[in-house]
């Protein structure tokens, strides 16, 4: 198991869910791709590349094989691929490690430049998940097969979790710690020593200054287009606009 | 939070905390007199002392600020609680022990051969 690593340059992205009815990233992440490999840089996938919960075989050979492609040209290059397992991709472990010259890890400690980053896909810390996760696994599943009857309602979906979550933001006031799970985590996280955390999983893309430190989380390719970039230690959340 | 120099403890000392480094630099030390010597030198997200903590023996090394060091202090109760809502800090405990135990495994290897 590979946790600890250095990188001076590596891009993260999470929660592709390829081969997921409305994810949208199978095309538009390509072109991103080539971007990282032409850098020479490293890639991290934080969890949900892949999504073996709400798939069918051929959309998710469909969508997986030039992304796959993809891959080997950011190692041929001589960048490293690291794939941090989300809760969407657990079974695809052995699968993935076996098919690239990639490294499969539960979560990264990267030292890039002076800062030491976590990077988890953050499904643990996740109160459902942590609580009831055979519910939860049942629960995408029947989820998945409304997304195959209409995958739009994939957009319905992230319009009452956005309130939801601007409701706890508010409730929490000035408290950032509490104005969601991953911002508790985050810096729980922080106080054993990390400058910057990086999650995935909510499909939030966001840049929070924390008490203890810096939590960004890099959103997700269903339909956003959000990254985050490390470059000698400093992180920063961009928009993938080519 | 110690300053450069300062004894987080010594060989010997009865306690059952560990230590998590959140910025500075540890060494670790054994031995007596001109026998001491430098084990390891830890740093940030590094931890040490896990082993008073788990077996409740007295302390099997010094521990002593290389810089100014922040430290964050786990106790028995709270590495449990600790595990419970932090489930990859029981991982990266297994790793580094696994890598000492390694590192021990080769040392014995080379005095064998020696």
């Amino acid at each position: 198991m590979i946790i600890d690593v250095e990188e001076d340059r590596l891009f993260v992205i999470s929660d592709l869910h390829l081969g997921n009815p409305a994810s949208t990233a199978a095309a538009r992440v390509l072109p991103f791709l080539d971007h990282v490999a032409d850098e020479g840089a490293s890639l991290c996938i934080d969890g949900d590349g892949f999504d073996m919960l709400q798939t069918s075989f051929k959309r998710l050979v469909n969508s997986g094989v030039p992304v796959l492609a993809k891959l080997r040209r950011i190692t041929g290059n001589g960048g490293r691929v690291y794939y941090v397992v989300g809760n969407h991709d657990l079974v695809l472990e052995h699968f993935l490690d076996s098919v690239l010259t990639l490294d499969m890890s539960p979560f990264l400690n990267v030292r890039s430049g002076d800062a030491l980053i976590r990077i988890e896909h953050g499904h643990l810390y996740d109160p459902f998940f942590a609580r009831y996760p055979d519910l939860y696994e049942l629960a995408t599943h029947v989820a998945g097969l409304v997304l195959f009857l209409k995958a739009d309602i994939y957009r319905a979906w992230t319009f009452f979790a956005d309130k939801a979550d601007q409701r706890r933001r508010a409730r929490a006031g000035e408290d950032i710690t509490a104005a969601s799970y991953c911002h508790g985590a985050a810096e729980m996280l922080l106080g054993r020593g990390f400058d910057t955390v990086v999650f995935g999983h909510t499909h939030n893309a966001e840049h929070v200054q924390m008490p203890s430190g810096t939590y960004v989380n890099c959103g997700n390719w269903l339909r956003g287009h959000t990254y985050v970039e490390i470059d000698h230690g400093d992180v920063a959340l961009k928009v993938w606009s080519a | 939070m110690a300053e450069a120099g300062e004894v987080i403890f010594r060989q010997g000392d009865e306690a059952v905390d560990m230590f998590v480094i959140q910025s500075g630099a540890i060494e670790i030390s054994r031995g007596v007199a001109a026998d001491r010597g430098v084990i390891a030198t830890l740093g940030q997200g590094d931890f040490f002392g896990e082993m008073s903590l788990l077996e409740s023996l007295p302390r099997d090394a010094d521990a002593i600020a290389a810089t100014r060091t922040e430290l964050l202090v786990i106790t028995q109760g709270g590495l449990l609680i600790r595990l419970r809502r932090d489930p990859t800090f029981a991982v990266e405990m297994l790793h580094r022990l696994s890598g000492r135990i390694r590192a021990l495994n080769q040392q014995l290897d080379e005095g064998g051969r020696a």
